[in-house]
């Protein structure tokens, strides 16, 4: 038993163990889900997982700015879909090659967050989220609105056009023939992407970049007079954050082959969304990030399913069903495990190995200011 | 060793109508341990606050090693060598001790976010040295055993100690200590005294310190300067000031006002 949560514990606790086990089991995903009932070896079923992959990586940006460096963005869904609209305009009308436009997407991506992160030097807390907020709301409209967009992409004249929808579709880039009709290579093409991006998170996570990221958020007073700045360094944040968006919107291009602006995933709703799985999966960890939105693709099929077998069951169907559930599991989860699932995990592990139990210093003994010996004989002396 | 460091030229802060501090000066020399006393909202922490540029005094400058420090931003000042600690302790809550001392050496860290994020050698070689170094300073100070705790979890007399460990890796040419010896009893108060002491002596650094304690401040302070409702009242050596009528009536009272 013990041997066990200690295991458990070194994989939560050590990243570099613990994520080449996860590249692992993301790999064989695949087939491993077609254990769990509802799920079959079938396109669906990997569109979900590549869902969960492009949630996974806005959602660790987004971590990086909120968890990570304490400030709050509901304009990242803005974000994301310049990312999916710069993405299907340099493969459709430049014929760029999928990985290129990944890059520029990314750029792109990073670009608009370094403007949406520029309220921030002024605002913070709930000014800052509506101010986000406002970008979000206001994007898709324009997107739809600018005719430019859309002729981009499609004969004006088209019906589809008109109604604001621009297909890719049609014209899918040549390295993506393969991947067209088949989810599965799709899923693994995301996987790629993911990794490269998880890797770069880790890199900031751990360096200096990411502990001025944490000093900010611990205390402003403090790191200024670290001589972190301020402003450039929670600019710097917001554009991060904008480069994981760009791309996630990039690969959700790919994913659906067609870009509307009036698509909910680009919707400000879906910002919340985001904010959602990092609240869930545990703030300013990048598995956190990764668990939450697992949860937040797979929970409505879960319902889904259980819904037909009630119906099955009673014979009558409660309409709304989804929403209700989903709405309370969200509430129950942030109620009872503040620091996410992942942060009830590592406390589950460290529970069971009995380090979370170790006592506070005792504040009364004199050692609280722990000068040796020498030193104070070495000041006696008078050197 | 007469050297001087900083020079606070008749400067003046207010706030809407209220004079925090009005034409103060103050010389301090490199290698001095110097005070600055005064009782209950004398002004004593805005002078730091000026110095470390929190504040921008309205009138007024501050040279420091033949620079003008009220040009400068928040962030530069650590740049320049000065480093400082917090009355009410403002260590990074959520890190460990050794990253308080990582951030300590921000700016002494040249890696940058595209190295970072990378994970390039320079980026683990630059976190590597400085581990390097916040651990002797640890060690120096005596509190290495606490490296990897969590600041949260320790005793403030430890968080003390930490900020002063996080004030001193940045290798600053002057340290400000706003009341080190707030919260600790006599006995420690003394090893304080000490340890002070020694930083100066092994670091090469200057003090200036904010202090109520007494004992602590007639014990180390080569110059004391006395401020009492944003004016300085006195400068001088502690035993002087300690017979200054005007010091004495600033913390006693006048008393013959009481006698009235």
């Amino acid at each position: 038993m013990n041997k066990i949560s200690n295991i458990i514990y070194d994989l939560l606790r050590k990243p570099y163990i613990g994520l080449p086990l996860l590249g692992i089991f993301l790999i064989t995903l695949p087939v491993t889900i077609t254990v769990i009932p509802m799920f079959q070896g079938n396109n669906y079923t990997y569109s979900l997982l590549s869902q969960w992959v492009i949630l996974s990586v806005t959602a660790i940006g987004l971590n990086l700015l909120v968890g990570l460096t304490g400030m709050i963005s509901l304009g990242h869904s803005a974000i994301f879909a310049f990312g999916g609209y710069a993405a299907a305009y340099l493969v459709v009308k430049i014929s760029l090659p999928y990985p290129i436009a990944i890059v520029l997407a990314a750029i792109v991506g990073g670009l608009i967050g370094l403007l949406l992160g520029l309220p921030a030097l002024k605002l913070s807390g709930s000014y800052l989220a509506v101010a986000t907020f406002g970008f979000a709301v206001a994007v898709p409209e324009f997107l739809s609105l600018n005719p430019q967009f859309n002729d981009l992409f499609n004969d004006p004249n088209d019906l589809a056009t008109k109604l604001g929808v621009v297909k890719v579709e049609k014209q899918y880039l040549p390295i993506f023939e393969f991947t067209k009709r088949d989810d599965l290579s799709r899923y693994y093409l995301f996987l790629i992407i993911a990794t490269v991006m998880v890797l770069l998170a880790i890199g900031l996570w751990r360096s200096r970049t990411g502990r001025a990221f944490r000093a900010i958020r611990d205390s402003e007073t403090a790191a200024q007079a670290m001589g972190v700045h301020i402003g450039r360094y929670k600019v710097l944040a917001f554009s991060l954050s904008g480069i994981f968006a760009g791309v996630a919107g990039a690969m959700y291009m790919a994913q659906i082959g067609q870009l509307d602006a009036k698509d909910l995933q680009f919707g400000a709703a879906e910002s919340i969304l985001f904010l959602a799985a990092i609240i869930l999966g545990g703030l300013g960890s990048i598995p956190g990030a990764i668990i939450g939105s697992g949860l937040l693709v797979i929970l409505p099929e879960l319902i889904k399913s259980l819904k037909t077998q009630l119906r099955e069951m009673t014979g009558s169907s409660i309409e709304n069903f989804e929403s209700i559930f989903y709405g309370l599991i969200i509430i129950l989860c942030v109620f009872y495990m503040p620091n996410g699932i992942f942060g009830a995990l590592k406390k589950l592990a460290e529970w069971m190995r009995g380090v979370g139990r170790e006592p506070m210093l005792d504040p009364t003994k004199e050692n609280n200011l722990p000068i040796s010996e020498e030193v104070i004989n070495e000041a006696r002396k008078g050197v | 060793m007469s050297e001087t460091l900083l020079e606070i030229q008749n400067i003046e802060m207010t706030f809407g109508g209220l004079k925090a501090i009005s034409d103060f000066s103050m010389t301090v020399k490199k290698g001095q341990i110097v005070g600055l006393i005064g009782p209950n909202g004398a002004g004593k922490t805005t002078v730091f606050n000026c110095i470390s540029r929190f504040y921008k005094p309205t009138k007024g400058r501050i040279v420091f090693d033949g620079q003008d420090l009220t040009a400068k931003r928040t962030d530069d000042v650590i740049k320049m060598g000065v480093a400082r600690t917090f009355q009410n302790v403002e260590l990074f809550k959520s890190m460990t001790v050794m990253e308080n001392l990582l951030l300590g050496q921000h700016t002494r860290m040249r890696n940058t976010v595209i190295e970072d994020a990378l994970s390039l050698p320079s980026s683990r070689s630059s976190d590597k040295k400085s581990t390097q170094r916040a651990l002797e300073i640890l060690q120096e100070l005596s509190i290495k055993q606490y490296a990897n705790k969590p600041v949260a979890m320790l005793p403030f007399g430890v968080q003390k100690m930490v900020e002063m460990a996080r004030a001193l890796v940045s290798n600053p040419k002057l340290i400000l200590l706003d009341e080190p010896a707030a919260g600790s009893n006599p006995n420690e108060t003394n090893k304080l005294s000490a340890l002070i002491k020694h930083i100066r002596n092994a670091y090469n650094v200057t003090v200036l310190l904010v202090e109520h304690d007494m004992s602590l401040v007639m014990d180390i302070c080569e110059q004391l300067y006395v401020l009492d409702f944003g004016k300085k009242i006195a400068e001088g050596a502690p035993a002087e000031i300690q017979s200054n009528p005007a010091v004495i009536e600033a913390y006693l009272g006048d008393n013959e006002e009481v006698l009235d």
